[in-house]
C-alpha cells in the first residue's frame, strides 16, 4: 500500500527509475518491520 | 518456505508438518491480505484517488494480465530465492541493525526487479478488484497465485532449503586424514578391555 501511494502519480517520463526507487525503498522498510517483528511469510 | 525444508530434509520435520505449516501460514496471510486491502487500502479511500488507482492498476495488471505464465513463474522463483536469501542472512545477526542490513538488500533488488512475491501478490491483486480496475477477475489472480506459490516453493525449498542444506547440513562422515585417531569400534579391536581380559 505504502509502495502505491509514495510512486503513484510520478511521471515516468520525468522520473525515470525513481519510481521505482520509491515503491522500492518503502516496500524494503515494509518488509523489515515483518521479519524484525518475527511474523511468518 | 526454506526453513521448514530445510529441517524436513535433516529428519528434523515431517512432510505432513511441511504441509500444514505452508497451509496455515498462506490462510494467515490471504487473511492479513484481504483485510489490508479491503478494510484499510479501499474502504478507507487509501488507494482510490485517481492517481493511486492509476498506479494500483498499472502494478496488478502487469502483474495479473500482462506477464506469462512462464514469466510468473520464473519471478516467483527469483522472487523467494532473494528473499529466503535475506531471512538466512538476517538469521545470522546478533542485533536489530544487522537484521535490517541484511533484509534490506536481497528486498530491494527483488523488488526492483518486479519479481513475483505470492504474500504481495495477495494484496495487490485482491485490492486492484476491491478498487474497481478494470479486466481483472478472480480466475486472473487464483491463477496469478497459484503460479506465484509453486515458483517461490522451488526458490525457496531448492534453491535456499535445498542448498544450503546440502552444503552445511548434510550429515556424512568425514574422510579419515593421515594421522588422525582412528574410530571407536577399531579402537576397541587394537586396544582389548583389560578389565574382561581373560586372565594368565
Amino acid at each position: 500500500m505504502l509502495a502505491i501511494i509514495v510512486s503513484a502519480g510520478m511521471d515516468p517520463e520525468i522520473w525515470g527509475g525513481m519510481i521505482t526507487l520509491a515503491s522500492v525503498a518503502v516496500f524494503s522498510l515494509g518488509l523489515v518491520l515483518v521479519l524484525v517483528a518475527g511474523s511468518e511469510l | 518456505m526454506a526453513l521448514i525444508p530445510l529441517a524436513a530434509l535433516g529428519d528434523r520435520a515431517s512432510l505432513a508438518g511441511l504441509s500444514r505449516n505452508l497451509g496455515l501460514v498462506l490462510i494467515g496471510n490471504l487473511l492479513g491480505a484481504l483485510f489490508v486491502a479491503y478494510v484499510l487500502a479501499v474502504k478507507t479511500g487509501v488507494v482510490t484517488k485517481p492517481v493511486d488507482l492509476a498506479r494500483l492498476g498499472e502494478i496488478a495488471t502487469t502483474k495479473a494480465l500482462t506477464e506469462t505464465d512462464l514469466q510468473v513463474f520464473l519471478r516467483a522463483i527469483g522472487c523467494n530465492w532473494l528473499v529466503c536469501l535475506a531471512v538466512w542472512m538476517a538469521l545470522g545477526a546478533e542485533d536489530i541493525a544487522g537484521n535490517v542490513l541484511a533484509i534490506v538488500f536481497p528486498i530491494t533488488a527483488f523488488v526492483a526487479m518486479g519479481f513475483d512475491h505470492v504474500v504481495a501478490n495477495m494484496f495487490f491483486l485482491p485490492a486492484a478488484i476491491f478498487a474497481g480496475v478494470p479486466g481483472i477477475g478472480w480466475g486472473d489472480v487464483l491463477g496469478n497465485w497459484a503460479l506465484a506459490f509453486s515458483g517461490n516453493l522451488v526458490g525457496a525449498g531448492i534453491f535456499v532449503g535445498g542448498f544450503y542444506w546440502y552444503l552445511y547440513a548434510r550429515s556424512e562422515p568425514e574422510p579419515a586424514r593421515p594421522g588422525d585417531a582412528p574410530p571407536a569400534s577399531e579402537a576397541a579391536v587394537a586396544a582389548p578391555d583389560r578389565e574382561h581380559a581373560p586372565v594368565g
